[in-house]
């Protein structure tokens, strides 16, 4: 009986965990995401400085979360985040919008993507 | 990561429906359960070995999950046996007292020429001496003749025989057992005894000693043809 009531609660733990990370993913996509958003309507008022800043914050918020996501999501999902961050991060260096809001608008749906695969649905689990 | 803990789920508890659909013929030494857990713990141990995209955890965790299933499906199997009926079976009887059980065949998909392979396997030519065949749940079939096809017993003919008891290995290639020696309660100096008996001054000199319930010692020197 012992083995029975260890096994369920290491299935127990592990689906809170799972629960738990999926919380976590769709609260730091969720910050990021609203932090890109921001920065794409400061640039549409050409304000530069800032939207350099909020993606910078977004950059930082992401690689505080690079090992967590490199532990439990796909690797190429997360390269893919990383490699548009310095790409958008080298358009708002040179100022190019159609560029920049290409690129942004790449980094949001991949950023936004990566709950998308992780969050219950029946889409998902089908 | 969630989406990998159910569909794990749903997908081991599919195969093991899959297992139990295909007949006992199929399920052989194993309860279905640890059948299913088998085929999928290679598999799933391999696709993060080789794929460097996917985190370890995408294997790891699977594993978890299944090992923890099998453990509490076993347990199950082992308290309720209504719940063992319905994740492994139960035999099924496909002669009884010489007469084919065709039903029973049928149900499990057993063939006339399977069974008579089954009884020839069992030096067995002519089904009608035998008085149940069981298709157990391993897949493996067990056949009982008639007593009158069988040889006679020592208790049938009313005699007396010496039971030799399991002979334990006692020295095995120059090394004392000693949970042996201690299981069978001799000690070192009986073990010197027995040595000097055979005229061997140390344990290195015997490939093999062996020792039954009734005390019998058997002994096979090294070099020496046992």
């Amino acid at each position: 009986m012992k083995r029975i009531w260890i096994s369920l609660g290491i299935l127990v733990l592990v689906l809170a965990g799972t629960l738990v990370h999926i919380s976590g993913v769709r609260s730091v996509t969720g910050s990021i995401t609203d932090r890109l958003d921001r920065a794409e309507a400061v640039v549409e008022q050409g304000d530069w400085e800032q939207a350099r800043q909020l993606t910078q914050e977004a950059k930082e918020e992401w690689e505080s979360v690079d090992t967590w996501f490199a532990i439990m999501l796909r690797v190429g999902d997360t390269d893919e985040v990383t490699t548009g961050f310095q790409e958008v991060m080298g358009f708002l260096q040179y100022e190019e919008t159609a560029e920049y809001d290409s690129a942004n608008g790449t980094l949001l749906e991949k950023v936004k993507h990566l709950y998308e695969t992780e969050r219950l649905s029946w889409t998902n689990l089908l | 990561m969630a989406i990998c803990f159910f569909r794990t789920i749903i997908l081991y508890l599919l195969l093991i429906v899959a297992v139990r659909l295909m007949g006992k013929k199929q399920v052989g030494e194993l309860e279905p359960t640890e059948l299913v857990l088998a085929m999928l713990l290679s598999d799933l141990a391999s696709v993060p070995m080789q794929d460097f995209g996917l985190p370890l955890l995408f294997g790891v965790l699977p594993i978890l999950i299944l090992v923890c299933l099998t453990m509490i499906l076993s347990m199950m199997t082992m308290k309720s046996v209504r719940f063992r009926e319905l994740v492994c079976g139960r035999p099924s009887l496909v002669i009884d007292h010489g007469q084919l059980l065709q039903g029973e065949l049928e149900r499990n998909r057993l063939t006339v020429d399977e069974l008579m392979e089954e009884l020839r396997l069992k030096g067995i030519t002519d089904f009608s001496t035998v008085k149940y065949a069981i298709l157990e749940n391993s897949g493996e079939m067990s056949i009982i003749p008639y007593d009158r096809e069988t040889a006679a017993t020592p208790r049938q003919m009313n005699m007396t025989v010496k039971e030799d008891g399991l002979p334990v290995i006692l020295i095995n290639d120059g090394r004392v057992m000693t949970h042996n020696l201690k299981h069978m309660q001799r000690d070192d100096r009986w073990l010197k005894e027995q040595l000097s008996q055979q005229g061997l001054s140390s344990v290195k000199e015997v490939f093999l000693m062996t020792l039954d319930e009734t005390g019998q010692v058997n002994l096979v020197k090294k070099g020496e043809k046992g």
